[in-house]
Formats: C-alpha cells, structure tokens, sequence
C-alpha cells in the first residue's frame, strides 16, 4: 500500500485549472521530487495535500485514511508536516521556542498546572532534550538560543525541517527548500534529507528547481506542466527525456 | 512645591501606576494574542471591583480572599465577551473597526447592567470595608496598609505573568499567536484554547486591579471607564507589544496625572481639572514622534514581540 494516493485531483481558481486530473503514488520512504517551470501547479499539490487549499474533486489518501477534506491542523496531525517556500517561522522566538511549538498536550498548557512547577517542568526538559537532539541533527543546537529572524536564509530552511521532525511526520512536504540558500548549504540541505530516510524512514515529496542538486538525491521523479503530470522516472531517465527539456528548458 | 506634596504625589505614582501596568498588560496581552484593542478592558476591572466590594460586605473577609472573588468574575467576563461577541465576529472575518466599536459596545452593555446592579442593591460610591491603617510615618512619608496591599500584589502578579509567558508551554504558545497566528494553526496549536484561557487570564487580571482600586477609592460603575484613557496611554508607551515598555509607560503615565500635574499646578497654576487630558496628550504625542513607544528602547527585555 502507498504511504500516500492522489486520484485525479483536481483544483480551479475561478477559470484557471491550476492542477489537472493528477494521479500518483508515493511509496513509504521514498524520496520524490516533483519539478516543472513556473506556474506549472506544483506548489499548488502541495498546498492540496498539506489541506491550505480545497480540492475542487479528487480524492486524498494517506496510510489508508482519506485525508481530502482535512484541514491544515488535522492534515499535521495525521501526520504530514511541511515547509514553504518563503521560510514560515516565528521569528521573533528563539530557535528552541520554534521546535518546541508543534509538541501538544503537555501538562504546562493548562494554567492550572503552570504554578505547580514540579508538575510540568519534568514534561518540559524531556521535550526540551529531545528538541536539542533534533537541532544536532540538522545542525542547529549551536543556534538555540537565536531568534528566528537572525538566522541565515539556509539555516531557517533547516529550522522548518526541524520543527517538522519534533511533530514525527511520516511524510515531509518541502516546497523548495534550498530557495534563497548558497549551493553548498543546499548540498547539505539536501544530506540532512537523505539522512532523516536513513533514520527515520520519513518519505519526501520536494518540490525543487535546483535539478543538479535533488537528481542526486531522489529515487523518483515527477514533472508537471500546465497542471498536468506530464512524466514520471529515475532521475537519470528524466534528465534524458527529449519532450522534456523541451517544455522545461526550452530548448 | 512642598516635599510634603511632592512625597504624597510621589506615593500616589507608585500606587496608582502599579494598578495601571496590571491593567496596561493586559491591554497589550489582548491585543498581541487576540489582535483585539479592546475597550471594554475598562469593565473587566469594573465587574473585578463589584465583585469584591459584594464579597467584603460579607463581614471580616480577608483581602486575599476579595482579590481571588474579583479574579474568577473579571476572568469569566472577558471569556463571556469573547465567546458571545468577538469569537463570532472574527469568525465572520470582519474588519479591525469593527471589532473595535464592537468592543465599546460590549463595554457598554457591560457598564449599564453595572449600573443597574448598583442602582438595586444601594451600592452607588462605597469603598470595600478594609479599614485604613497608617502603616509607616517617615518625615513626609506616609504609607497606608493599602498601599501594602497593592503595589506588592499587583508586582507579584505582574511577575507571575511574565514567568507564564516566557518560562511554560501556554506562555510559549500564546506568544506564537501574537506572533505569527497563520502559522500557529498549521503546526496544530489549539488556538481556541489558548486564546480562551488568555482571556480568562486577562480578565482576570482586570478584575484584581479593580478590587485594589476599590481598596483605595470608592468603587462606582465608571470607576474602569476613567481609568481606561489613561491604561492606554501606557499600553501605547509600550507600542502596544512590550512588556517592560508598558510597565514602564504605566508609571509614566501616572506620575505624568500625579506629581507633573501638581508641579504645574503649584507653579503655573494649571487647574487640576485639566488632569484627565495628560493621558490624551501623551498619547497623541507618542502616535506623532514615536509610534513604537518604548519598545526600540529596551527590546530583548519586550516579551511578546522581542
């Protein structure tokens, strides 16, 4: 069974059909990366599946459940987390602040239980270390302390993935997650990625315009074009395909 | 001016800007994690100061006792207003004016049925029954029980605020509301809850400061009306984000209405009268020079928006 199953999704914004009858299976953990020029919808499937946008039909199927209609917060619940294109941080918090957010139902949520200090704060250390654990994973446990704001553009792209991790997503979105980050952060934007399959046996869905970088990195790859799928293969395939660099590259 | 004026004025700073930064912060804390400037603050601490005067008359009770009567009802106020108005109105996603003059209104209805309360029971102008003890005489210096009672309670809990924001996981939350509320929802915060348990917290903070406002003055159904100018003044001082900046505001702006007014009065002969347009003047000097208020001054001290 797929981790996850889009059947002939589908999404209009007024006249525009941004995305166009797509089907496609993603195995758990692997990695896909999903390319296509600008305005080809792919940030659109993104947005369907993280539940921001509604479907205009189709339907949405993660580990056996139809998640179609979920909203963002139970679409994270059920465990897909993402990250965006423009970093979406707070960035007037530290680093640890930001990766402590997504853990629920601690015992400090209820005020009642806030001046009993013992009552909570053995919850809140554990949860603290297991955050530091996930910034040494992506390298940030120097930073914890940071704002948001003060972080470099490669370092918030990191901090979103570890503010993902700390919710334990079996699907992870990224939306171009080496956007604005110089080209060897992005190389290793893209090891952290690798690693957290090894680990964790998380699946990605990418969303990428550096194609030198996620080719390395991918197990399958899908193109969109005009809101249609218009190819699917190994990276090296698809990097050969002639219809391909036409619609892509232009050439 | 005499130093004896000026030590009263001095202490009268002292007293009444402690209640003014209780109900300043709550001002801010409404405003950063509801993005609400709401009006009816004013009867939060109104509703807070019936409360107590009600529970004093029940003969010999302790103030702490009073206090925690003016919490529970100021808490259950300002839950009461955001789930019967606000909650319902910012699901019909309307405009920031209009949750504003909703929050006049709510303040109205709020005063009125004060009013009636009062009107019923005969409680027009009484001040809740502690009996006024001289606690310190130093030269000029006098100190009276209620000035114990107040600036110790009221810089307690503004403390106990701050350690709830910044040191547990509903603080945490609360300040990923005011600051990036989109955001909040995505990564599965319960937005609902925590904003329902800051408006318990907000109103009942109101509600304290109006039970130590009856302590030292007659309580009356305008009592938080009056007071309301003046407490945005100081949340305003604090461009409406920071912490410390409206703490600090709210002594600015009572010793502005205190000591600067006596000054001008002793020596220029400025009418005493003229005290309720100080918080009107530093308002609109803050809006037309510094926008910000203090929070560029002292900004990793500013907790909400640091």
């Amino acid at each position: 069974m797929p981790l996850l199953e889009l059947s002939n999704i589908r999404k209009d914004f007024g006249g525009l059909r941004a995305v166009d009858d797509v089907s496609l299976q993603i195995p758990e953990g692997a990695i896909i990366g999903l390319i296509g020029p600008n305005g080809s919808g792919k940030s659109t499937l993104i947005n369907l599946i993280a539940g921001s946008e509604a479907l205009t039909a189709g339907r949405i199927i993660f580990a056996g459940d139809d998640i179609s209609d979920f909203t963002p917060d139970a679409v994270y619940n059920s465990g897909i987390a993402r990250g965006y294109q423009e970093p979406s941080l707070y960035f007037k918090m530290t680093v640890l602040d930001n990766v402590l957010l997504p853990v629920k139902e601690q015992r400090g949520e209820q005020p009642w239980h806030a001046p009993r200090w013992s009552s909570w704060q053995g919850e809140e250390a554990a949860q603290a270390e297991r955050a530091m654990e996930v910034l040494e994973q992506v390298q940030l446990v120097g930073h914890y302390d940071t704002l948001a704001a003060d972080l470099s553009g490669g370092q918030m792209k990191l901090l979103e993935i570890a503010r993902a991790l700390m919710g334990k997503p079996r699907l992870l979105l990224l939306d171009e997650p080496t956007a604005g980050v110089a080209p060897k952060l992005a190389y290793e934007i893209f090891q952290q990625i690798a690693r957290l399959r090894e680990d964790y046996g998380i699946t990605f869905l990418i969303v990428e315009h550096r194609l030198e970088i996620l080719f390395d990195f991918v197990d399958t790859v899908y193109v969109m074009h005009l809101g249609n799928l218009l190819a699917q293969g190994a990276p090296a395939d698809i990097a050969e395909d002639a219809t391909l660099r036409e619609v892509y590259f232009g050439d | 001016m005499p130093p004896a004026l000026l030590t009263t004025s001095l202490v009268n700073t002292v007293q009444i800007g402690s209640l003014y930064a209780l109900m300043a912060l709550g001002i801010t804390l409404t405003f950063s994690v509801m993005k609400l400037p709401n009006f009816a603050h004013a009867e939060y601490v109104t509703v807070g100061a019936f409360a107590a005067l009600i529970v004093s008359m029940a003969g010999e009770v302790n103030p702490l006792v009073i206090m925690l009567a003016a919490f529970v009802v100021g808490a259950l106020a300002a839950l009461a207003s955001h789930v019967a108005v606000f909650k319902p109105l910012e699901g019909r996603e309307v405009s920031f004016y209009t949750l504003i003059l909703s929050s006049f209104a709510v303040g109205l209805i709020l005063r009125y049925i004060l009013f009636m309360i009062a009107d019923y029971f005969n409680l027009f102008d009484t001040r809740i029954r502690i009996p006024l003890q001289i606690m310190l005489r130093e030269g000029y210096l006098i100190l009276t029980n209620i000035f114990f009672w107040v600036v110790p309670s009221s810089i307690l809990l503004v403390i106990a605020l701050t350690l709830l924001l910044n040191r547990t996981p509903l603080g945490r939350e609360m300040r990923a509301l005011a600051n990036n509320p989109g955001l909040a929802r995505v990564i599965g915060i319960p937005v609902e809850r925590v904003k329902n348990y800051s408006w318990l917290l907000v109103g009942g903070l109101a509600g304290v400061a109006g039970a130590l406002w009856g302590l030292q003055t007659a309580v009356s159904p305008l009592m938080g009306w009056v007071a309301i100018i003046s407490v945005f003044a100081a949340a305003i001082l604090g461009g409406l984000s920071s912490f410390a900046g409206t703490i600090l505001g709210a002594y600015v702006v009572a010793f502005s209405e205190n000591t600067v007014m006596l000054f001008l009065n002793y020596n220029f002969g400025l009418d005493l009268a003229y005290k309720p347009a100080i918080p009107f003047v530093i308002i609109i000097a803050v809006l037309l020079i510094r926008p910000q208020g203090f929070t560029e001054l002292i900004k990793r001290a500013g907790d909400l928006q640091r």
